[in-house]
């Protein structure tokens, strides 16, 4: 292979994929970046196994195609640090088993190997991909992903259920005490019903490379990879083998209480009274009655606080307790200016309207059985 | 023994044909150092006071046993070599009261097979000895010979005319290392028994007959685990437990340091290990095994110890009622035990990476107290009749550094320890503290986590335990028998926060957990209670479940090494540490706090 | 790249042909006695299920075939104490939760935690499978419940009996052993070896084609017969080291020096599995059930003490060739042992 390209352009190509090739593995080849230059343009393919990206540079000029595998490292910070004084071009080059980057008067010779020894890396199908807003996706991403298991062991709740249903993408988390639900209207429609458990490390892969909000970017839910393709780059994850709780039943359809509250201060009341609260009591008590919110928590070892709010109220008095740091989470990403609460006793799921399209769900915790 | 045959004058008979096929056949011999068991053994059966043992080579080349014993006639010693006779047993009856060592027949014979090896033997009262040999499985006569009085065994070039198992042996440091092994545990366990111990001529082990258990261990594995023994003392029926437990600070990579004795016999055995493992759980990091030197003592009809031809497991007849019995004993012991980790233990690690090293014996100057300081008894009424000499050149002690440097006397001054700083935070983990005789390190994770435990407990006794509610119930399958050992315990494990529902016959539902909990996993969850419900020797009771699990949940549920704490925290921290007592070491068994005494800051300056 | 395991080629073939009816079942156990072919088996089923052309006899061309090869297949997740030069398998290889230190080549739940990467299978090996200890092998139970289609958990092991019963029972047991002596020499003959030459190496390899091949490559024929020669004193002990070095044969190593060194260690193992031979004849074995039975027989007269000698030279041998002296040297005071002429030779200096 042989080909001519801007250095600007193979820099941060090279940059990008490199951020997900790990420098050691237990499969070496990975440890290489793929480049395969065809026609006019120059791809790079770049994987950890877990996630892939393959990038394009466009307008190279491309003397004989080929592909070759490179130590991925060492490319990298080659043309990194090339001075601006070599000029704007780089050539490259295979020779016998090695292969050349050169540009100006310096150059670098690295050993290649088979390419057959390089993971198959999936390509972007276009044919039954979904556009989207990139700044609607990160939404979503952002609006869900706090509520992602992290414990070892659970790895379909580990991941972030994204669906494309009734002309809706939605994504949804959940730890199995929590569960947070956000979806957006699809531009286009008759799409689906498709569905895929993303793990966190694609999602914030995809997040990353999002860098322009109004970009429409296209999904593609394969069996067993979820892609995304912006303009320069395609970026692959792999899907978590699993089932995903059932969470539909879990939000409850119809309730007995409601009550709604200016965000802000429900924010400050919970924050004021989560102060005394430890880690071996959690619980802060919420009793709602005529338009008035108590707020109580108290520690074994440190002792209790109340906080008192006005907030609208229909529905029975009654209480019912949260772990605060949960209702915290979910109030930060409220965009409205008050929040609801819908719940029917103190056993019951709790479930928040954070936002337009937006539930939150909070199992409450009980002291007596 | 009521069988006539006891009476007869050759002491060692043939086993009748019904005994034998009741002994499992099996090679007894397949090194050097199963050599030494089977000797020494049988120089113990014969009443020795003292064994010599003598190796060449790693025994390879010689295994000598020289006893004090009773010794052997001309009858005994001609058929010493013949497989299945043994003075021990006559009939099956005799099965039933092995309360002597090895039993088994045909353990001299099978080294005479395998090796050029000499018997010789003069009783106490016989005017002279006899000897006898057998090479390679060839018996020679018995002839009269001189000796001492008791018996001498010899055995020499182990397998070295059949190459084949000669090739299974290894170096000769390794089949020493294995004799030592099988020494060491027989020297502990006949406490009234002199043991000397050559290789090559050089000595290698020497215990008077007159030692103790502790002096024992001291002689073998040094004073610092000797001084840290706790005793142990505990009967249930006929069974009784004595022995030694080492703090769980001993704890080693291997058990070669785990000894059991069973009516003076040492064997290793798998449900006697379990309930060490079980004492110590808690209590002993993960991983590291246990250092104990324990007796059991019991009618030997209650136990089977032909298991297998090894000899090394039994078969109790009431195992689970043994096993309780086992395990809390060794817990009650454990209970008086120093858990603190003392600053000497820490300076040793020093040592080992080269950050500190021990002073130089007889490198000491003038000005610096001499070795009679350490003498000041402060307790003694008129003290002040020391010898001058003792205390010259001695800087100034303190008061109230008095108690703590004389030997054995307790610390008087944690009485009025008012828990207050100033505090020194060192990489938002550890605190140090002084003490009016040294300082400690306070592990803020380590003891907020056993305080958290402690205050859980009394959080469960309050009835207060806060239950998460799950979204979905979690499913988690199971075997049958695993649901129905649970299905026994729902209503406990519901009183500390554990909500589970049988969910057909072959899972259970999962509704809420402890909120405490910070991290989730309730299949490993389940599958912890499932292993503590069957694995317990008895069935066990609510209290054992709520133990276990609030073991495992509460270092999950503590704060984390990292957190900031201001003093008032530090402060409170620690008057809840007193409040809770036992606070030594957190739920897992690491240590919670290191003391260094004034005397430990001494040697780390050479003053000592 | 890939060896079809003589033997064992049919069974394999058998997988394969279930695998394209999609029959396959999901777990398997490969138990056999040690030595026999197991893990080759192994890996050659595995590399005929990832196979482009696959599930078939592998290629050893396509993309899938080189990435096994070469170590980098994603779909394939081995655990081998054997090259991971490990005692026991720890829980942490198969279970992510784990408290123990994470390896670094991850867990086995990890990797089927995510969805296969290429194609539609994806293997586990775990080699030697009787190694996982206790905890292990209850993690490792979860996991054979109910995995993904076209998931394939391959266990190697020669001590089954070590393994649960709950894992043993959740797996399609496949057994291989060795063969009959008349087979192993159908299978040497069918790959062109001379029918007296296969015979021997047959009862030699003591059933095993896959040794008897080693056998072959080594020059084991003309290395015997020199042995013999020695013994029956055809042959000066020094005369007969120096034709060793002559003989054709194949040798494990890099080096011409390791070569040598491979050379010199196979004779001596030679010569000590003759002197076992001996022995077992002396004890009143059956010549016929011994590899070497009939070759052993003119040690016989040497009487058990003298041999003892002869054995304790050749493992002092043995010794020196591990220490890395001379070979040759050390191969010329083999054959004076084996000779039974250490003194003449000392004489003769």
């Amino acid at each position: 292979m042989k080909i001519l390209c801007e250095r600007e352009k193979l820099r941060e190509a090279l940059a990008v994929t490199t951020s997900v090739i790990p420098s050691k593995s237990t499969r070496p080849a990975v440890e290489n970046v793929s480049m395969i230059a065809t026609g006019d343009a120059l791809e790079l393919i770049g994987t950890d196994l877990d996630v892939a990206i393959r990038y394009r540079i466009e307008d190279v000029k491309t003397d004989e195609p080929g592909s070759v595998l490179v130590p991925a490292r060492v490319a990298a910070d080659f043309v990194r640090d090339l001075p601006a004084a070599n000029g704007a071009t780089v050539t490259m080059r295979t020779h016998g088993d090695n292969f050349i980057i050169e540009s100006g008067e310096d150059s670098c010779e690295l050993s290649t190997i088979d390419p057959d020894e390089y993971p198959d890396v999936a390509s972007f199908d276009e044919a039954d991909s979904v556009p989207v807003m990139a700044a609607t996706f990160t939404r979503l991403v952002s609006r869900t992903g706090f509520a992602a298991a992290r414990e070892a062991g659970r790895y379909a709740m580990h991941g972030i259920l994204t669906q494309c249903e009734n002309d809706e993408l939605k994504l949804v988390a959940t730890d199995g005490r929590r569960l947070a639900i956000a979806s957006a209207a699809l531009e286009a429609d008759g799409v689906g019903p498709l569905q895929a458990i993303v793990p966190p490390k694609g999602m914030h892969l995809f997040c990353k490379v999002l860098d322009d909000p109004t970009e429409r970017v296209r999904l593609q839910f394969g069996d067993s990879q979820f892609c995304l393709k912006t303009s320069k780059a395609e970026v692959f994850a792999r899907l978590i083998d699993g089932e995903f709780p059932r969470y539909d039943a879990v939000v409850p359809a119809s309730t007995e209480n409601r009550m709604d509250a200016d965000t802000a201060t429900l924010t400050q009341k919970l924050k004021l009274v989560a102060n005394v609260t430890s880690p071996d009591t959690r619980a802060v008590r919420m009793s709602l009655d005529k338009g008035q919110l108590t707020i109580f928590g108290r520690s074994l070892s440190t002792g209790e606080a109340t906080a008192h709010m006005n907030v609208e109220f229909e529905g029975s008095p009654g209480m019912i307790s949260f772990n605060p740091d949960y209702l915290l989470d979910g109030l930060k990403n409220c965009e409205g200016d008050t929040v609801c609460l819908e719940f029917n006793d103190k056993a019951s799921p709790g479930k928040f309207t954070l936002g337009e399209n937006y539930v939150y769900v909070v199992m409450p915790i009980t002291v007596d059985i | 023994m009521s069988n006539p045959e006891t009476r007869h004058p050759t002491r060692i008979a043939e086993l009748s044909e019904r005994v034998r096929n009741q002994i499992a056949a099996g090679e007894v011999v397949e090194r050097p150092a199963s050599v030494v068991k089977e000797l020494v053994e049988n120089a113990l059966d014969a009443g020795a006071s003292h064994v010599q043992v003598d190796l060449e080579e790693g025994g390879i080349r010689l295994v000598r046993v020289v006893d004090d014993g009773e010794g052997m006639g001309e009858g005994d010693l001609a058929l010493a070599f013949t497989p299945h006779a043994t003075s021990k047993l006559r009939d099956t009856e005799d099965l039933e009261h092995i309360a002597s060592l090895g039993f088994r027949g045909e353990a001299l014979a099978s080294i005479g097979a395998v090796s050029a090896a000499s018997i010789l033997s003069r009783p106490r009262d016989a005017p002279t000895g006899h000897r006898i040999e057998d090479l390679w499985g060839a018996v020679g006569e018995v002839r009269e010979a001189g000796g001492p009085k008791g018996t001498t065994v010899e055995v020499k070039d182990l397998f070295a005319r059949l190459p084949a198992r000669r090739r299974f042996l290894k170096r000769p440091s390794t089949e020493l290392a294995r004799c030592l092994d099988i020494l060491q545990r027989l020297v502990v366990a006949h406490v009234g028994v002199g043991f000397t111990v050559t290789h090559g001529g050089k000595r290698v082990l020497d215990v008077e007959a007159s030692m103790d258990r502790r002096e024992r261990v001291r002689r073998l594995f040094g004073a610092d685990l000797a001084d840290a023994l706790q005793p142990v003392d505990a009967e249930d029926g006929g069974t009784r437990l004595t022995g030694l437990l080492a703090p769980p600070r001993f704890g080693r990579s291997d058990t070669t340091r785990q000894m059991w004795f069973l009516n003076g016999r040492p064997l290793r055995d798998r449900v006697l290990l379990r309930a060490l493992k079980e004492g110590y759980r808690g209590l002993s990091v993960e991983n590291r095994q246990p250092v104990a030197f324990l007796e059991l003592s019991m009618d030997p009809s209650r136990v089977d110890v032909n298991v297998s031809p090894t000899k090394s497991d039994v078969r109790f007849h009431e195992g689970r009622r043994m096993f309780g019995f086992l395990v809390s004993s060794i817990r009650a012991a454990l209970a008086e035990a120093d858990l603190a980790t003392p600053g000497e233990t820490m300076l040793r690690g020093l040592e080992r990476r080269g950050a500190w090293s021990a002073p130089e014996q007889g490198v000491r100057q003038p000005y610096l107290p001499n070795p009679g300081a350490r003498r000041i008894d402060s307790a003694r009424p008129g003290g002040d009749e020391l010898r001058v000499e003792e205390v010259r050149g001695a800087p100034f002690v303190p008061e109230n550094l008095a108690p703590i440097i004389a030997d054995g006397e307790p610390v008087t001054w944690e009485r009025s320890d008012d828990l207050s700083g100033p505090y020194l935070r060192v990489d938002r983990t550890y605190i140090l503290r002084a003490l009016p005789d040294g300082f400690e390190i306070i592990d803020q994770h380590a003891l907020h986590e056993r305080v958290t435990f402690e205050e859980w407990k009394a959080q469960l006794a309050a009835g207060r335990i806060e239950i998460q509610r799950l979204l979905v119930p979690e499913i988690v399958e199971l075997a049958r028998s695993e649901v129905e050992a649970l299905a026994e315990h729902m209503d406990g494990l519901g009183e500390i926060g554990v909500l589970l529902e049988s969910f057909g016959r072959n899972s259970v539902a999962l509704h809420g957990v402890p909120a405490l909990l910070r991290h989730l996993d309730p299949p490993g969850l389940v599958r912890d209670l499932v292993h503590l419900a069957s694995s317990h020797g008895k069935p066990p009771t609510a209290a054992d479940l709520l133990g276990e699990v609030l073991h495992s949940m509460s270092c999950r549920s503590s704060f984390m090494a990292g957190d900031e704490l201001s003093d008032a925290d530090i402060e409170a921290l620690l008057v809840r540490a007193r409040e809770v007592g036992g606070a030594k070491t957190c739920p897992h068994g690491r240590p919670t706090r290191v003391r260094f005494t004034g005397m430990d800051l001494e040697k780390a300056f050479h003053r000592r | 790249m890939f060896v079809e395991p003589l033997v064992h080629g049919d069974t394999v073939r058998r997988l394969w042909r279930a695998a394209q009816l999609s029959r396959l079942p999901h777990a398997l156990l490969f138990e056999g006695p040690e030595g026999v072919g197991k893990s080759l088996a192994a890996r050659w089923f595995v590399a005929g299920l990832l196979c482009a052309e696959g599930p078939g006899e592998p290629c050893g061309v396509c993309g899938p075939c080189k990435r096994l090869a070469s170590g980098n297949h994603p779909d394939f997740f081995a655990i081998d104490p054997v090259a991971e030069n490990v005692e026991q398998i720890p829980v942490a290889r198969i279970s992510a939760r784990s408290k123990g230190d994470v390896p670094p080549e991850g867990s086995l739940e990890e990797f089927l935690g995510l969805c296969p990467m290429e194609g539609s299978w994806r293997c586990v090996l775990v080699r030697m499978s009787h190694r996982m200890n206790t905890s292990a092998q209850n993690a490792l139970l979860k996991t054979l419940e109910e995995p993904r289609p076209g998931t394939v958990l391959l266990l190697e092991t020669n001590l089954a009996a070590r393994l649960l019963p709950t894992i043993r029972s959740r797996c399609i047991r496949i057994r291989m052993g060795g063969l009959p002596v008349e087979e192993a020499h159908a299978i040497l003959a069918e790959r062109g070896l001379e029918a007296g030459e296969a015979e021997l190496l047959a009862r030699w390899s003591g059933g095993s084609p896959g040794r008897a091949l080693v056998f072959q490559r080594r020059g084991v024929i003309p290395l015997v017969r020199t042995l013999e020669a020695a013994l029956s004193g055809k042959l000066a002990p020094l005369r007969a080291a120096a034709h060793i070095w002559d003989l054709e044969g194949e040798f494990p190593g890099k080096t011409p020096a390791a070569k040598a060194r491979g050379r010199a260690r196979f004779a001596l193992d030679l010569m000590l599995d003759l002197l076992a031979d001996a022995e077992k004849l002396d004890a009143g074995i059956d010549p016929l059930r011994l590899p070497f039975g009939e070759v052993a027989r003119p040690l016989l007269p040497r009487g058990i003490e003298a041999r003892r000698r002869t054995l304790e030279a050749l493992l002092a041998c043995r010794s020196d060739i591990d220490r890395n002296l001379a070979p040759e040297g050390v191969l010329e005071r083999s054959l004076l042992a084996w000779a039974g002429a250490e003194r003449r030779a000392r004489v003769s200096h």
